[in-house]
């Protein structure tokens, strides 16, 4: 088999599929059983294009992996939103889409331009390590260990995680845009209304909630209600557990807007 | 192999507005890192004082302060927030910011004295002991 255009990974053939289905996915109704498995094979063949693409922003202090996830977001969307009659590469179309998914990311993260890259270095030095101590000793790193396995000093460790956390206060203070759309992750709605059963304000919450993208509907139930810790909810959902902490802080600041009389 | 070389309390004070916030988490994450705090509960730590922090904000006296404290022991920190009450009542236990604060920290506690109403965390470090 020879891959055709410039460039190109993928054969004839693939796009030949990749065609099919995504004409038959646009004659299928959103209810029809064969929807979704259709979908989910479109999105499946390009997720080559989602790491390609996240790969290019590799070295700006992300986890790679958390970049494919929201990556992948975007692919779905220009899945969703692809119309076969305009005549387009179905890949020329998801890139921006894909692209501003995870410039979006950096966005919210709030730091993609304004941290030196001697921090950003630092911070991807110091998520990785994490990564790879958490993974070897099943808990959380401490500043004394991710010290030891970068082979600099605790003090420098230190300097990275403050850094991080002040850049992240922009996105915390100013909430999101809200807009995102959340993951086929199961309604969550109705366990969090038992979840709610002790919560005095649970009436003004709920259409707070409500707004929420599923995935931090789901993530916030999981952390406050049935109290898994950060990792636990990570393995589940398949991000980072640092991914789990900046959206819980964030999904918390935007809950704390709309619940002024909490005291 | 410990990190620490904060003991005794350390004492942070803020003007009572949402803009300081920020100074508060990073204190924490600074504070509570140097104590050998694993990175996970580091993030729990700085979303905790961000919660009670914002709680007490929304009961304070206008042009007042926040005074808070971090005092560590063998096996974790004490954390204290206190403000200067507009009510003079302490925040209700049945709040979804409560949830909240009890899930995150290993336990919580609200007092009030002289109109100064204080929210006070306990957390013990992973590694130290039964959690």
């Amino acid at each position: 088999m020879t891959a055709t255009g410039t460039g190109s990974r993928w054969t004839e053939r693939n796009r030949q599929r990749e065609r099919e289905l995504l004409a038959q996915l646009a004659s299928l109704d959103e209810a029809d059983a064969d929807y979704r498995r259709v979908r989910d094979e479109v999105v499946t063949m390009n997720l080559p294009l989602v790491e390609y693409l996240a790969r290019r922003f590799r070295e700006r202090g992300e986890a790679h992996e958390d970049l494919v996830q929201v990556g992948t977001v975007g692919l779905i969307k220009a899945v969703d939103r692809f119309d076969t009659s305009r005549g387009w590469e179905f890949s020329t179309y998801a890139t921006p889409t894909i692209v501003g998914e995870i410039k979006r990311h950096f966005r919210d993260r709030g730091w993609a331009i304004r941290v030196p890259r001697r921090l950003q270095e630092l911070r991807l030095q110091i998520n990785k390590a994490t990564a790879e101590l958490a993974q070897e000793t099943g808990r959380s790193p401490t500043v004394a260990d991710l010290a030891q396995r970068i082979g600099i000093s605790e003090d420098e460790i230190l300097e990275g995680i403050e850094s991080a956390q002040a850049y992240s206060t922009a996105s915390i203070d100013a909430g999101s845009s809200g807009d995102e759309e959340g993951g086929a992750l199961g309604d969550t709605l109705g366990s969090l209304d038992d979840a709610l059963e002790q919560v005095e304000n649970r009436e003004s919450l709920k259409p707070l909630l409500a707004q929420l993208p599923e995935r931090e509907r789901t993530i916030l139930l999981m952390r406050f209600f049935q109290n898994k810790t950060q990792s636990e909810i990570a393995a589940e959902i398949g991000i980072s557990q640092m991914h789990v902490s900046r959206l819980l802080a964030r999904t918390l600041a935007q809950l704390r807007v709309g619940l002024l009389d909490e005291y | 192999m410990s990190a620490s070389s904060i003991s005794g309390e350390v004492r942070l004070d803020i003007p009572a507005s949402s803009a300081y916030l920020s100074l508060a988490r990073v204190a924490t994450s600074s504070i509570c890192a140097r104590l050998d705090f694993s990175l996970e509960q580091l993030e729990d730590l700085t979303l905790a004082v961000d919660e009670a922090l914002s709680l007490l904000l929304l009961d304070a006296v206008p042009g007042t302060g926040l005074v808070c404290r971090w005092t560590p022991g063998e096996h974790g920190v004490d954390i204290a927030i206190t403000s200067t009450s507009q009510s003079g009542r302490i925040p209700r236990a049945n709040t979804f910011s409560w949830t909240v604060l009890s899930a995150l920290v290993d336990s919580v506690a609200a007092s009030v004295a002289d109109g100064h109403v204080t929210i006070s965390m306990g957390v013990t470090k992973a590694g130290a002991a039964v959690r």
